[in-house]
């Protein structure tokens, strides 16, 4: 397979999945800056190692799994620092939408991390605990005590 | 807080239409391409080596099969119960699934909490600090019997590492077991003082242990106190050993007569580290210290003397690849490797095997699907006779972990787990019973799980969410 060809896929793959990705790794980190770099290695990442995958959603969780790693390499850089809102408001999105960003935000990181994945990804706990390296039961800890602190109305929102 | 919020303000966050282009002119500087047949082969040789290795073990280990026990695949099935509900009021029926299960099943108008055979609707104030309403009901055979409580409620105000900790906790005990909450204020307007959390300590009804939490993301941390509920008295259970000098401290795992506990610190510029702390000698040590091992470690108790290690080895993408299990004797110091280098139980492979942990028991899977359980305290295993492990399986250990839930999800879609067939395997026993469920389809199944050591259940509610459901099975 030549180059051109992994550049088209690289480009459909960038198209399908960074807003996923940046989505994340904005979670993760809360600043949009942080959150680009991250996106860029990531895809270059997926460029580099070329890995093969079983199907798109394999494809989708290695590339939030690579995500993960790498914002947890990122905070151990920045190891003092404290970010755990975002630095701006978003674009057009309403002050209720604000407050559920800011909400989810202020989290603790391993609590905000699986609330993300499952309510917004869409993932069940055994790929949330894949993407994040955790065991299925730390998984619904995580998530029984995140909803806890959000008091989320989640059970009738989906 | 609406998720549906959330939801709506986080499709508003994309990447900068420019990165894009930034990163395709980066491939074109600097990338190097690896072809995809070497990535390939690279796969395929290390997924042989792993099955290799793992087949090798099976046949050299003089332990196996050293004990078995024979699925049973009922002929009966369940109908799971889907109508909408018509009562006001909790109400609930009971069924028997081929004379070996009993379901339980709660219909309610919308969501009740549940703890053992109590269920209760609470009323809380609009910051959701103060309780202003309750109400418990209890199971008395075929029906939920409103009954009256007597509640306490404790001011809390504790003062720790700077903070003031501060609010209410709700109380009481029926039945020689102690019911616990408190408020938990909406994320954002969550303060410094409202980050308590209550851990109930199994068997005791006369104090708690409240663990005190401060900051955010890297820098969050928790340390615990002992609350004794008549009196209100904080007691620092980890005084004069050091505990409180960790950084980044964040997991408490206690031994259950509390003389020990396992402390796992954040990663900090040193990486995560877990220590040991025995309450009664006063010392701290670290686990690697304690043990000898030096990989990547983690502990839990098997019982108050004896701790179940697990060492991982990592691929080059940082996965878990294999799993080696030891017994350490605290006392003693008698190490005893369980499990040899087993592959680590990855779900997403399309017929995935290895090794799924619960505490003091693994799950083997091997190649061809057979099942092995294996006492991780001694490396006895007991082989599963007649039941192929597929995709969409999974097992959940009991609390006295002597029972394994096995189900097997097939969901329509995320919203659902589906789980098409439920079942129990008894290690004490040595059975091993599950039957197919029909018509949960027609429920969205949220959770499952164990409520006590006998009972299992399924939360559930219906496409409209006018109705919720807790489905429970003793085997």
């Amino acid at each position: 397979m030549n180059q051109t060809v992994y550049e088209h896929r690289l480009e459909e793959d960038y198209n399908a999945y960074s807003p996923a990705v940046y989505r994340l790794a904005m979670v993760y980190l809360g600043r949009y800056a942080d959150a680009e770099d991250i996106t860029q290695e990531v895809f270059l990442r997926l460029l580099c190692r070329a890995p093969t995958f079983a199907d798109e959603n394999h494809r989708r969780r290695w590339l939030l799994q690579v995500t993960a790693n790498l914002c947890r390499d990122q905070l151990r850089g920045f190891w003092r620092k404290r970010v755990t809102e975002l630095e701006d408001t978003i674009p057009a999105a309403a002050p209720e939408e604000q407050e559920a960003l800011a909400s989810v935000m202020s989290l603790p990181e391993q609590y905000r991390l699986p609330i993300h994945l499952h309510y917004y990804e869409g993932y069940s706990v055994a790929e949330i605990a894949e993407i994040l390296k955790l065991g299925p039961s730390a998984v619904k800890m995580r998530l029984k005590r995140g909803r806890e602190l959000l008091k989320l109305e989640l059970e009738g929102s989906h | 807080m609406n998720i549906n919020d959330y939801r709506r303000g986080m499709d508003k966050i994309l990447p900068d239409p420019k990165l894009k282009e930034r990163i395709m002119k980066q491939t074109n500087e600097k990338k190097k391409y690896i072809p995809v047949r070497r990535v390939v082969n690279g796969l395929l040789a290390a997924a042989l080596a792993a099955a290799c290795l793992f087949t090798a073990a099976l046949a050299a280990s003089p332990d196996l099969r050293t004990a078995m026990l024979s699925f049973f695949h009922m002929e009966e099935r369940e109908q799971v119960p889907s109508s909408s509900v018509t009562a006001k009021d909790p109400d609930i029926s009971q069924t028997e699934i081929g004379a070996l299960v009993k379901a339980q099943y709660v219909k309610m108008d919308r969501y009740y909490g549940h703890s053992g055979s109590l269920f209760y609707d609470l009323t809380w104030s609009g910051d959701n600090r103060t309780l202003l309403d309750s109400k418990f009901w209890e199971v008395k055979e075929n029906e939920l019997v409103p009954i009256e409580v007597e509640l306490n409620t404790n001011t809390v105000a504790i003062s720790y590492d700077g903070i003031r900790y501060q609010g209410e906790l709700y109380w009481f005990v029926r039945d020689s077991q102690l019911f616990v909450t408190k408020g938990n204020p909406l994320g954002i307007e969550m303060m410094p003082e409202d980050e308590w959390y209550i851990q109930p300590i199994s068997g005791r009804t006369d104090v708690v242990i409240l663990n005190l939490a401060q900051g955010r993301q890297m820098e969050y941390t928790e340390y615990p106190v002992l609350y004794h509920l008549d009196t209100g008295e904080m007691e620092d259970i980890l005084s004069e050993t050091g505990a409180s000098e960790l950084e980044h401290a964040y997991s408490y795992l206690w031994s259950e007569d509390m003389r020990r506990v396992l402390i796992s610190c954040g990663e900090g510029p040193n990486g995560q580290q877990e220590w040991l702390c025995d309450l009664e000698a006063k010392t701290l040590t670290s686990l690697d210290e304690v043990t000898g091992l030096d990989g990547e470690v983690t502990a839990n108790f098997m019982d108050s003397e004896t701790l179940i290690l697990t060492e991982y080895t990592k691929d080059a993408e940082g996965l878990y690849q294999s799993v080696t299990c030891y017994s350490f004797h605290l006392i003693s110091k008698q190490l005893v490797k369980t499990l040899n280098n087993a592959p680590y139980y990855r779900w997403f492979d399309e017929e995935p095997y290895g090794a799924m942990l619960f505490g003091s028991r693994c799950v083997l899977i091997g190649l061809d699907g057979q099942v092995q359980v294996i006492d991780l305290s001694s490396g006895e295993r007991t082989a599963v006779e007649g039941f192929s492990f597929q995709h969409g399986d999974d097992f959940m250990i009991s609390p006295s972990q002597d029972k394994l839930l096995y189900y097997h999800a097939a969901p329509q879609d995320i919203a659902s787990l589906g789980v098409a067939q439920l079942g129990v395997i008894d290690l004490k026993l040595g059975t091993f019973i599950a039957f197919d469920r029909e018509g949960f389809e027609h429920l969205q199944e949220e959770g499952i799980g164990w409520e006590d050591d006998n009972t299992v259940s399924i939360n559930a509610h219906t496409p409209d969410y006018e109705t919720q459901y807790l489905l429970m099975y003793q085997f």
